[in-house]
């Protein structure tokens, strides 16, 4: 099995990775046991967790600002594109999708319309943006 | 006689266990479904009362009023291919099972009967797996008999996505009606059917004349069982395209929208107030037709009595 970076639109042009940066593990201020938590936390947010986690489950990589050494071949390709390319978001999480329409519903739809030839990238996007902008008070005009 | 008139305990006794179950499961939870669509939660602060300003959204706004007009106008399609094919079919196997001649009817019966029994999961994955363009054995089958020009990925095309799940549904539930005019059909005398012969009505003609209009009161039943049934349904369509009900919405029926509206899919947050609005929407659109049904056609059928 191979893998190929995601396409742009010209060569030579920037492109993106998508990173889960929505996602964080924090301690809950009641918890009785605050030093316990702290010490996971910092154990989870260390370079020897970081080598683990991304050996143990490929397909899942480090945020880890420490570079991580992996031995699956098809992840080493992988993580070899933050080399190239500029990290993005997943757009849709998670504030982005608290009202209605539902922007992560709507982007399934538009992902399969578009790549099914139904509907324009362009279309996709314009009413994605609509849509957000109907209720998202920063998009609001 | 002066006699005072005892008051009858008993009805009252015997009326408790059904409505007191009955009150609690299905009258108290449907008022709270109309009271919970009156309500609605402001930024910040509890639920308010907003009278019908839930409705004003769904059948106003465009975001809710296209997709409640989509999903309503796909429930009907459901319902008109379930009593198109579904139901004449059922009239027909119940006609060729009645049939004194045939033999191994209990088989035929019992065969035709158990996709009916089967949870809605399996059927919905199966059917799923056999359409399958990648792994299904449809392509294969049509391909055998030289008709693989045939085969299109119906659950993933737009135009037939829809009809190919209520032939799905149609396929598992055909039993039900087979077997109610099955039952209609047997309890018609001997005499009237001797009496028909007598005539010199047999064959077609005495189906046509003699058995169908004494099955008719069994048909309306099933109308309206299938009507209900089809206005309710959910399950078949979540299973196999999801709650997003694709491709592109052309599966969604009115259980499906209440479901991502009420629940919540994926991202989506769920909104009770929203989702009680639909949900009352169907209960609205169930009664007028039930309404319809009883008064204007059940009220005018003819029964005969033996």
């Amino acid at each position: 099995m191979g893998a190929f970076p995601p396409p742009v639109a010209a060569d030579g042009d920037k492109c993106y990775i998508s990173d889960h940066t929505d996602i964080a593990m924090g301690m809950n201020a009641a918890t009785k046991n605050p030093e316990a938590a702290k010490k996971f936390l910092e154990w989870v947010g260390s370079s020897e967790f970081a080598s683990l986690y991304a050996n143990a489950l490929p397909g899942f990589f480090s945020l880890n600002s420490a570079p991580v050494e992996m031995e699956d071949p098809l992840a080493k390709e992988f993580v070899s594109w933050r080399e190239t390319c500029e990290p993005t978001i997943r757009s849709t999480y998670q504030i982005l999708s608290r009202g209605t329409p539902n922007l992560e519903n709507e982007t399934w739809n538009a992902s399969a319309n578009v790549i099914k030839g139904t509907e324009t990238p362009e279309d996709a996007a314009k009413r994605l943006q609509d849509g957000l902008a109907s209720w998202y008070e920063p998009q609001k005009k | 006689m002066a006699q005072r008139k005892q008051i009858r305990w008993h009805i009252a006794v015997f009326l408790a266990p059904a409505v007191l179950v009955y009150t609690a499961i299905m009258i108290v939870p449907l008022f709270g479904t109309l009271n919970l669509s009156l309500f609605n939660t402001v930024e910040g602060a509890g639920p308010e009362f907003v009278g019908l300003r839930n409705f004003a959204t769904l059948f106003g706004d465009p975001r809710w009023s296209d997709a409640f007009w989509n999903a309503l106008g796909n429930n009907a399609w459901f319902f008109v291919v379930h009593m198109l094919v579904q139901n004449p079919i059922g009239v027909m196997l119940a006609a060729l099972l009645s049939s004194p001649r045939l033999r191994g009817a209990a088989f035929y019966r019992t065969a035709i009967f158990i996709p009916t029994i089967l949870s809605f999961v399996i059927v919905g994955f199966v059917w799923k797996l056999i359409l399958s363009p990648i792994w299904g054995i449809a392509p294969g089958m049509l391909d055998a008999v030289g008709l693989k020009a045939l085969f299109a990925p119906w659950l993933g095309k737009e135009e037939y996505a829809l009809t190919t799940l209520a032939l799905v549904s149609v396929w598992q539930f055909v039993g039900i009606p087979m077997m109610l005019i099955y039952a209609a059909l047997l309890s018609i005398p001997d005499e009237v059917i001797e009496a028909a012969e007598m005539d010199g009505v047999t064959g077609w003609a005495q189906f046509w004349k003699i058995k169908l209009p004494l099955i008719l009161p069994s048909i309306g039943i099933i109308s309206i069982l299938t009507f209900v049934g089809n206005f309710n349904a959910f399950d078949l369509i979540y299973v196999t395209q999801g709650a997003l009900a694709g491709p592109n919405f052309a599966t969604d029926i009115l259980g499906t929208f209440l479901y991502r509206t009420f629940f919540g899919f994926q991202l989506q947050i769920g909104d009770p107030h929203m989702g009680a609005t639909i949900a009352t929407a169907m209960f609205g659109i169930i009664l007028l037709g039930v309404c319809f049904y009883l008064f204007a056609i059940q009220r005018r059928m003819r029964r005969y009595q033996f």
